[in-house]
């Protein structure tokens, strides 16, 4: 008896469900991705206790170090945002005062973040804590990372 | 003769799909930056005249000391950075049963680091939460951070070892 010869299926890889998983990873970046008013990065202090920052909040950030060219404030660089633009560098301690009088007197239950370098020398924070002062900010959040703590 | 035309199916080419969705993966993956977005709360007091009144309890104060090499002291005893909450909490508590309005001071000198200071503002906050949770104070601890320009004042009122 003659066999009849076994029909060749071509070989394979199942692409049709690639679309979806690769479809189903962009809706996770784009629900998870926040807009940010500030993109410096800085190595920021640990704490245990932490409050989500309020949106639309005033940022400050202090650079200890950096490869900007800016360094106005004690050495440091420092950038402000009022929440709504991208954050600009501060050429001097006046033009961060400006700003925060600025943004003081556009919502004067103003929210200002911190955020700054662990190694930012204390007299540089202390100029900028004394310019929120004279600028009539009250509210200030230093943003900070989880730290763990041994009891 | 009939002649009879092979008929395909339709279909929409989506072989390239995947790759134009792995290129937007790729996009978002290298921008997408996984930043901070919590921190501790800080009231900036404006009322600089209280301050000056307090001057004559300095002397009675609890000094929080953050060092230039960041070290934290309280009252010149050194404290873990690793357990600071617990090592405030068992320093503090004992003095503050006594008299809960006992101030305490923060100072800091020009070259210490500030995260050393955030670090010792979140344990002062959380000590003063659970000494009042467990009934050792009845309202907020009075802390001060003081400003450079005010503790340079007060040393050269009282001399360079006040905070020691």
């Amino acid at each position: 008896m003659r066999m009849r010869r076994r029909r060749s299926v071509p070989a394979n890889i199942p692409t049709a469900s690639m679309a979806d998983i690769a479809f189903l990873l962009i809706v996770f970046f784009i629900v998870t991705t926040k807009f940010q008013v500030d993109k410096q990065t800085v190595d920021l202090p640990a704490t245990v206790e932490r409050q989500e920052i309020l949106k639309e909040s005033a940022f400050i950030s202090i650079k200890a170090r950096g490869r900007g060219e800016v360094r106005a404030v004690n050495g440091s660089e420092v950038y402000f945002s009022d929440g709504a633009g991208l954050s600009k560098p501060m050429i001097d301690l006046d033009a961060l005062r400006s700003n925060i009088a600025l943004s003081v007197a556009k919502s004067p239950a103003n929210f200002f973040v911190i955020k700054a370098d662990q190694q930012v020398p204390y007299e540089t924070f202390d100029l900028v804590r004394e310019a929120l002062r004279d600028g009539g900010a009250v509210n200030v959040t230093f943003l900070s990372k989880l730290k763990v703590e041994k009891r | 003769m009939k002649l009879r035309r092979a008929t395909e199916d339709p279909e929409i080419p989506t072989a390239s799909m995947a790759d134009i969705a792995f290129l937007l993966i790729v996009f978002f993956m290298i921008t997408s930056v996984f930043a901070e977005t919590a921190g501790v709360n800080f009231s900036i007091p404006q009322d600089k005249d209280e301050e000056e009144e307090q001057d004559s309890e300095r002397e009675e104060a609890v000094n929080v000391r953050i060092e230039p090499n960041g070290q934290i002291t309280v009252d010149g005893n050194p404290m873990d950075r690793s357990r600071l909450g617990a090592a405030f909490h068992e320093y503090l508590a004992p003095k503050l049963q006594r008299w809960p309005e006992k101030p305490i001071l923060v100072v800091a000198e020009e070259e210490s680091p500030y995260g050393a200071f955030v670090e010792a503002y979140d344990a002062l906050r959380r000590t003063e939460r659970a000494l009042r949770k467990d009934g050792t104070v009845p309202n907020k601890l009075k802390i001060q951070i003081l400003s450079l320009a005010e503790i340079n004042r007060l040393k050269a009122q009282f001399g360079e070892d006040i905070f020691r």
